[in-house]
């Protein structure tokens, strides 16, 4: 794809990917913005390179994946990256209190109580903001299919939110 | 838990993550030092110019509007006259009908304390300044529908310092 394209791909992905990453490193915002920078830079040096039969969303996804799977393996040579991919990590950071707010810390944790497809596929589509259009590119599955796990996905969360609401009262 | 309330919760949760303003131009600011991105900085650089000089352009017209309207030496055949008379004109159609004699009262006061001005710097009066002086009844109806309102106005200070001055007396 020609370079002169990328200021659209920019800006197109930005805020996804900016999401994507911002659920990914706790909700820590300044590691957030620096990961995504070099994701768009990974992105431009491979962008003429980039073929456009596999389908943009699905390449900067992977760029994106690949990315912080090697930070962490910088940061922390022991995590397992299969875990850091596909789970969502509540943020540990005083600063930002709006993501850890007591509430919605509950329903962060009950999706990671979800098979870790189910919790993937909620993730990316309510807190990242991925269509089903592009979440058929990133996952390789039909959108019916997508469409039916993802109710299936919230029906099981509702079910885990309120058993914990139970034991809790 | 309703579904459809759940997902409003985890949209919720969505728009918190996401970038704030300083996130975008950061990473917009390191691409573009790379050189993968167009300048941006010029739009933004020429949106903060424009914005500056509307606000300077702000407060000098009303500095000088000010000026205009309240200064002695702001005089008939001045630069800063036709604001003045802007401004009055303005003032005169913005007010509500009953105020409209009294504004219109204040205006020939400031026409005659112009003409007493422009004597005292013994330069010529313009013609509506001259006849205000010496002919008073001559002006226009509604100026001296606004004189009229002026002189009763007067008369009733003048009665009223009368009789508090008998007052007084007694």
């Amino acid at each position: 794809m020609e370079k002169r394209h990328f200021e659209t791909f920019y800006q197109r992905f930005f805020g996804r990917i900016y999401k994507f990453v911002f659920y990914r490193v706790g909700g820590n915002r300044e590691w957030a913005r620096d990961l995504t920078q070099d994701i768009f830079l990974k992105a431009f040096e491979a962008f003429e390179r980039y073929d456009p039969a596999r389908g943009e969303v699905a390449w900067i996804y992977t760029i994106a994946r690949n990315h912080i799977s090697n930070a962490y393996a910088k940061v922390r040579p022991t995590t397992d990256l299969e875990e850091v991919e596909d789970h969502i990590r509540v943020s540990t950071d005083a600063r930002e209190t709006s993501v850890t707010r007591d509430e919605e810390k509950r329903l962060l944790a009950a999706i990671l109580e979800l098979p870790s497809d189910d919790a993937q596929l909620i993730s990316m589509k309510y807190l990242e903001g991925w269509s089903f259009d592009e979440l058929v590119e990133i996952l390789g599955k039909k959108s019916g299919a997508l469409r039916v796990q993802a109710n299936r996905a919230m029906k099981k969360l509702r079910i885990i939110i309120l058993a914990k609401k139970r034991i809790s009262s | 838990m309703l579904s459809w309330f759940l997902k409003y919760r985890l949209i919720r949760i969505q728009a918190r993550a996401n970038p704030r303003r300083e996130d975008e131009r950061f990473v917009h600011a390191a691409l573009e030092k790379a050189g993968f991105l167009p300048a941006r900085a010029s739009l933004y650089f020429a949106w903060r110019t424009a914005l500056a000089t509307t606000i300077v352009a702000v407060l000098l017209s009303s500095a000088a509007v000010s000026y205009a309207y309240a200064s002695d030496d702001v005089l008939p055949r001045t630069p800063l006259y036709s604001i003045r008379q802007t401004v009055e004109d303005v003032a005169e159609q913005m007010v509500p009908q009953n105020l409209k004699s009294r504004i219109q009262a204040q205006n020939v006061e400031r026409r005659i304390k112009e003409a007493h001005l422009l004597v005292a710097k013994k330069q010529p009066l313009p013609a509506f300044h001259r006849q205000l002086l010496l002919r008073p009844e001559r002006v226009s109806s509604t100026r001296a529908l606004a004189l009229e309102t002026m002189r009763q106005k007067r008369e009733g200070i003048k009665q009223a310092q009368a009789s508090s001055t008998q007052a007084l007396k007694k």
